[in-house]
């Protein structure tokens, strides 16, 4: 049919094709780029970065925001970092008007809170007092959120308005003063014949100390005597937060928070922040915020609002109000950086760092490197004991835990949405009315109202032991039952093959079953494993359960109801592949050990129990645990132990259940510990005396390392905006945005929104509207000669907002021009 | 009669010394360990004391409790679903809980009592937050694993500036005036400067700069298998804090030691044995050595006891895991037992030192006579 030469072509391009998917299969790296990680302890970030700079150490894993490390940072080419957004500084007021000694307290009148907010100039406080790595904030909305770019125009026209402005404020607070009965005798203000004295409680570990002076000095200005204590944490809390504010102990406190991941929905700090209702401290109920915003908090944190511009004036409304009664008034976002080596690449939240995402082991790389080493260091190392019940949840152990253990949704690490990771697709159903989106780009998500959710009677409501079973939602609602969120979750159909243990065993479904029950079971009290801890939560849990179907094992499709719901659909997930995420995650075998050592009295899986019966906390990963669970291991081998075995029993065979423990054991004989996961990386060994975790690269982690390379580093967009600088009313005037990254134009398809608004002279927004997309990484707005005509004589601000789709974190630039008559 | 009188009352008059000197060595081995150890008993009550700030540590601690709870509870978004009824009985719920847990629902007054009891009979229980490093909170395995790094360290750089101060000192005494001497004296207040001071600057140098040795820790990361390997690995994280250790002091030690055999060698009988020709060794040995033993011997055993406790400072800059970072961190956390069980060990390895150290008095020094009245010369 073909002649020889054709023949000898065809042949010479099938080996090729043979040989070229050879090597592409070989070079398909799967789990992570990097063969090991050690993390070792390093308590101190200037050592720390002296050891970067050697060499020494890849990654400082910690969130840090000294300065002159940061300086360090920014002049070595060999250096760079990640920087993080979660944390945030205030000046928390005592809100009490009297004393019970008789003593006027200024900030217990609301204006003179209220002008607090132009006595203080948060530029210099970020600029001067943070050395820069803060930004000046007004309002309570984080600035890196999503939530601040949809009310960004009450948001600048907030910032305008409390401004610093000295004199405005020394005013203000006189006339209060004054009406309040004060005198200015000399420069001091006095009530009652006696000069009142301002205590400012400042934190003294960090920058709030230099806070406290500043504000002091301020107070000093307008006539107040102040005294500024400096205190710790611990020694500060019994003073604000637990002593009575009636007792006069302190006026300030220069308070901090901490966002412990990228929230996509801040509507529930209000309710934290300015009501009463805030923490059960005698603080908060001392606190008498004006009704309208007392009913706003309320209402933002139970969601009650049926459509985005709903919320969105509420959330105007709510942030208005706040300023008006400042029982706390916001100082600045503080911008803290993750140092690394520049050849360095991983992802890093944007809320607290490289420990918050489980997707740091997958993304670390050295350059273009595969394979290696990578050392971090962290403050600390195995600060408690490992266990995923109720073991460390320190972040420091969390950073090594969350490489080990896979789950079925991924959270994004620069937006805080939901990816699907061991999940096909999901159905999310809402009841009619709650406003609920989904982003289009999200198509495993499909979203549905309903006007009715009724929840199947067959559905597992919750685990009963004297029954043996769960209850089903018959039984216990005979009437019926409602809820206002399904979803169903369809996971990959490879699940079974494709994720296993570390010890080499078949993800299973009993690995949730188990987990489920013994979390509940441990908060019954007639329970072999009861633990007081856990019976705090049971009675809400049972009446807020809403119940959960099993409808197929193999793939595995699961249905969940739910009293909770999201705003946006992905983060409406429920999730049995990973359910014990919080602290990390085990398989049934080694689960059911640790069932076996808390009822025979050796160890507990809390600490609390652990403390009460005087014997030690359970640890999987290290420690005086690992004899007492291999004499367990040994025990289940022997008798093939399955722990609620009838309930449990007919989920899986005896073989299955021998098979399951001749792995651990196998496991345990390597590598001397209890520690599994399903992650990409393997614990290989905890150094507990010479501080350090060893991780290694699971080979048979099912998924190729370069499957969340978009993560690798964080693409917040730089803005510049340029144009005319004056205009004659009634005349156009066009301005470009121009939006890069790294230097790079920023691809169109990536960029959510560019929204603009222009600030008058007044400071009032005069227009707001959406720039035009004319290229990569160009924008394109246009004022009109309509529009223009009626802007004030003077000068103007033009603002523009980038809201990116890979990052939360909007990216800001304005434009200063001046209306001519 | 007379010698046979006399050489029966020669017996009885030993016999009678005997128990003259037994009765008086037990009277005062009781007389000193009862002083000791109620000096102990108050030294361990007075930590107990500071260290819990009479009890307010107590309200600072229930403070964070009620904080973290608070914290914990208002950045969940389910609690939503719960009534504020609910909320509220659920954050005291747990914030009791924790407390109980903490132990802090009892009066601190009767606590301490507790604590001294505890700590005197040595029954070190349980930590109060830190874990030991493999996760245990037993204090015996916190202090545990904490000493062999510390013991490994402190021995290591202790013993060496000991001896080799001892021997510069002996050295630089028979040069008095010699260059070497001189550089001594002017290197001699460096020991204003603290032995982390150093650490900072050697790290700097030979980690930083050069790269020769290590920033900190005690072992390669990851930890080299087999003995030699480990061995080695350890000995060269060691150079940098035994060295700091040694450059803090060894000048001031030298120069002190050296100054002090200076004034024993200037003794009338040193010059007598100068002048009856015997070698510079003998006189080293016997006529200054000896007469300077017990105060020698007290600085040893006092530099002994010192190596349990660490040094705070010098093991936080090199990261090294020992009793000094651990008492720091428990000072930092209050963790009472801890503070509590490395003072009371601290106590009773001093009392017992200062007990030992009296009769080992009496055994190098023929002038000092146990519970008896002064010396003889």
């Amino acid at each position: 049919m073909f002649n020889r030469k054709t023949t000898f072509a065809l042949l010479a391009i099938a080996l090729v094709l043979v040989f070229s998917f050879g090597v592409l299969a070989e070079e398909k790296r799967m789990g992570t780029w990097v063969d090991e990680v050690v993390i070792v302890e390093e308590p101190n970030i200037t050592t720390a970065i002296s050891r970067l700079q050697a060499g020494d150490l890849d990654i400082y894993a910690s969130a840090e925001s000294q300065a002159v490390s940061f300086a360090t940072i920014q002049e070595d080419p060999n250096l760079d970092y990640y920087t993080t957004f979660g944390s945030y500084s205030e000046l928390t007021f005592n809100p009490v008007p009297v004393f019970n000694d008789g003593r006027l307290n200024p900030f217990g009148i609301r204006k003179v809170r209220e002008a607090m907010n132009k006595l203080i100039d948060r530029d210099y406080i970020a600029q001067e007092l943070y050395g820069g790595l803060a930004l000046p904030k007004t309002i309570m909305l984080n600035n890196a959120y999503v939530d601040y770019s949809r009310v960004v125009e009450t948001a600048r026209f907030l910032e305008f308005k409390y401004a610093y402005d000295f004199e405005e404020a020394k005013t203000i607070i006189a006339s209060e003063l004054m009406d309040a009965g004060a005198k200015l005798v000399d420069g001091i203000w006095h009530w009652d014949g006696e000069p009142i004295e301002i205590l400012i409680l400042a934190r003294a570990e960090d920058e709030r100390k230099l806070v406290g002076d500043y504000v002091g000095e301020q107070l000093s200005k307008v006539g107040f005597v102040v005294t500024v204590d400096y205190r710790t944490s611990a020694e500060a809390s019994p003073i604000w937060m637990s002593g009575d504010p009636a007792n006069g102990q302190w006026h300030i406190y220069t308070g901090g928070w901490v966002a412990g991941e990228v929230y996509r929905d801040q509507g529930h700090i209000f309710e934290q922040m300015f009501s009463r209702r805030g923490m059960a401290s005698p603080l908060w109920l001392a606190m008498d915020p004006i009704p309208e915003l007392d009913d706003l908090c309320t209402i933002l944190y139970n969601k009650k609002f049926t459509t985005m511009e709903e919320r969105n004036q509420l959330f105007s409304r709510a942030l208005e109000l706040s300023l008006e009664d400042s029982p706390r008034i916001y100082t600045v976002d503080q911008i803290s950086y993750i140092a690394r080596r520049a050849e360095i690449s991983v992802a890093s939240d944007l809320a607290q760092g490289i420990g918050s995402t489980p997707l740091w082991p997958s993304t670390l790389r050295r350059g273009d490197e595969i394979g290696g080493r990578v050392t971090m260091a962290t403050p600390q190392v195995l600060v408690e004991p490992w266990n995923p019940i109720a073991g460390s949840n320190w972040a420091v152990d969390q950073l090594a835990i969350r490489a080990t253990f896979d789950r079925g949704f991924i959270s994004n690490p620069y937006t805080g949405s939901r990816m699907p990771h061991r999940v096909e697709r999901m159905e999310v159903t809402v009841q009619e009315g709650l406003p609920v989106a989904k982003s289009p780009d999200s198509d495993w998500v499909t979203l549905e109202f309903a006007e009715e959710i009724v929840v199947p009677g067959d559905a597992w409501l919750y685990w009963d032991p004297d029954l043996g079973r769960y209850i089903t939602v018959a039984e216990k609602y005979p009437e019926g039952l409602t809820a206002p969120r399904k979803t169903v979750v369809y996971y990959r159909e490879d699940l079974y093959d494709a994720v296993t243990w570390h010890d080499g065993s078949n993800w299973h479904i009993l690995d949730f079953l188990l987990a489920s029950v013994l979390g509940w079971d441990r908060g019954y009290e007639g329970s072999a494993i009861y633990d007081e801890s856990a019976a705090i939560n049971l009675a809400i849990d049972q009446e807020n359960a809403r119940g959960f179907r099993i409808l197929s094992i193999d793939p595995f499709v699961y249905e969940a109801y739910a009293l909770s719901w999201y705003i946006d659909a992905e983060l409406n997930t429920a999730d049995p592949f990973g359910i014990l995420y919080n602290y990390g995650t085990a398989p049934w075998h080694t689960l059911a050990l640790g069932v076996l050592a808390e009822i025979n009295g050796d160890l507990a899986f809390s600490s609390n129990k652990a403390k009460e019966l005087g014997i030690e906390q359970l640890g999987y990963n290290t420690g005086p645990s690992i004899p007492v669970l291999a004499k367990w291991l040994d025990y289940a081998i022997e008798n093939n132990y399955l722990p609620w075995a009838d309930f449990l029993g007919q989920f899986i065979t005896e073989e299955e259940i021998a098979e399951r423990y001749a792995n651990l054991k196998a496991w345990y004989e390597e590598k001397e510990h209890f520690w599994l996961g399903t992650g990409p990386m393997y614990l290989e060994r905890a150094y507990p005396v010479e501080r350090m975790v060893h991780l290694k690269r699971y080979e048979n982690y099912s998924e190729p390392a370069d499957k969340w390379a978009i993560f690798d580093e964080p693409r917040i967009a730089e803005v510049d905006v340029t144009g005319g600088n004056r205009v004659r009313a009634g005349s156009e005037i066009r301005f470009e945005v121009e939006v890069t990254f790294k230097g790079e134009p920023y691809p169109l398809e990536l960029i959510q929104e560019v929204k603009y608004i222009v600030l008058d002279a007044t400071g009032s927004v005069a227009y707001s509207g959406y720039a035009e997309g004319i290229a990569d990484g160009l924008f394109e707005i246009v004022l009109t000669a309509e529009d223009t005509a009626q802007l004030p004589i003077g000068s103007n601000t033009l603002e523009t907002i980038v809201l990116p789709t890979p990052v939360a974190a909007a990216s800001f630039g304005s434009h200063t021009f001046v209306t001519l008559p | 009669m007379l010698n046979i009188g006399t050489t029966q009352a020669a017996p009885a008059a030993a016999r009678s010394r005997i128990r003259d000197s037994v009765s008086r060595v037990f009277k005062y081995t009781a007389v000193r360990g009862i002083t000791l150890l109620v000096t102990v008993v108050i030294a361990v009550y007075l930590t107990i004391l500071i260290a819990n700030g009479g009890g307010y540590v107590d309200e600072m601690r229930k403070g964070q409790i009620r904080e973290q709870v608070a914290l914990e509870m208002s950045s969940n978004p389910e609690m939503a679903l719960l009534t504020i009824q609910q909320r509220r009985e659920l954050e005291n719920s747990l914030v009791e809980s924790r407390i109980k847990r903490a132990g802090l629902d009892r009066p601190f007054f009767v606590r301490s009592f507790e604590y001294l009891w505890d700590g005197l009979t040595l029954n070190l229980g349980r930590a109060e937050y830190l874990v030991s490093d493999s996760g245990s909170r037993q204090v015996r395995n916190i202090l545990g694993e904490r000493l062999a790094p510390t013991l490994l360290l402190m021995a290591s750089g202790q013993l060496l500036l000991f001896f080799s101060g001892m021997s510069i000192a002996l050295f630089l005494s028979r040069r008095y005036g010699s260059l070497l001497d001189r550089i001594v004296i002017a290197l001699a207040p460096t020991s204003t400067a603290p032995a982390w001071f150093y650490g900072i600057f050697l790290i700097l140098i030979f980690a930083g700069l050069l790269g020769w040795l290590p920033f900190s820790g005690m072992i390669d990361a990851p930890p080299p298998q087999g003995f030699l390997p480990r061995t080695l690995s350890i000995l060269k994280h060691m150079i940098l804090p035994v060295g700091a250790l040694i450059v803090s002091s060894i000048f001031p030690m030298a120069y002190s030691w050296r100054t002090f055999f200076l004034i024993y060698s200037s003794e009338d009988y040193v010059e007598m044995a100068k002048a009856k020709g015997l070698s510079d060794r003998q006189i080293e040995r016997r006529y200054v050595l000896r007469p300077t033993l017990p105060t020698i011997v007290t600085s040893f055993a006092l530099t002994l006891i010192t190596l349990w406790v660490g040094a705070i400072v010098l093991e936080t800059v090199f990261a090294w895991p020992g009793i000094g970072r651990l008492t720091q961190q428990a000072i930092n956390m209050f963790d009472t037992p801890v503070i509590v069980a490395t003072t009371v060990i601290y106590a009773y390895l001093l009392a017992l030192t200062l007990f030992l150290l009296d009769i080992i008095y009496s055994l190098v020094d023929p002038r000092v006579k146990l519970g008896g009245g002064g010396t003889r010369s």
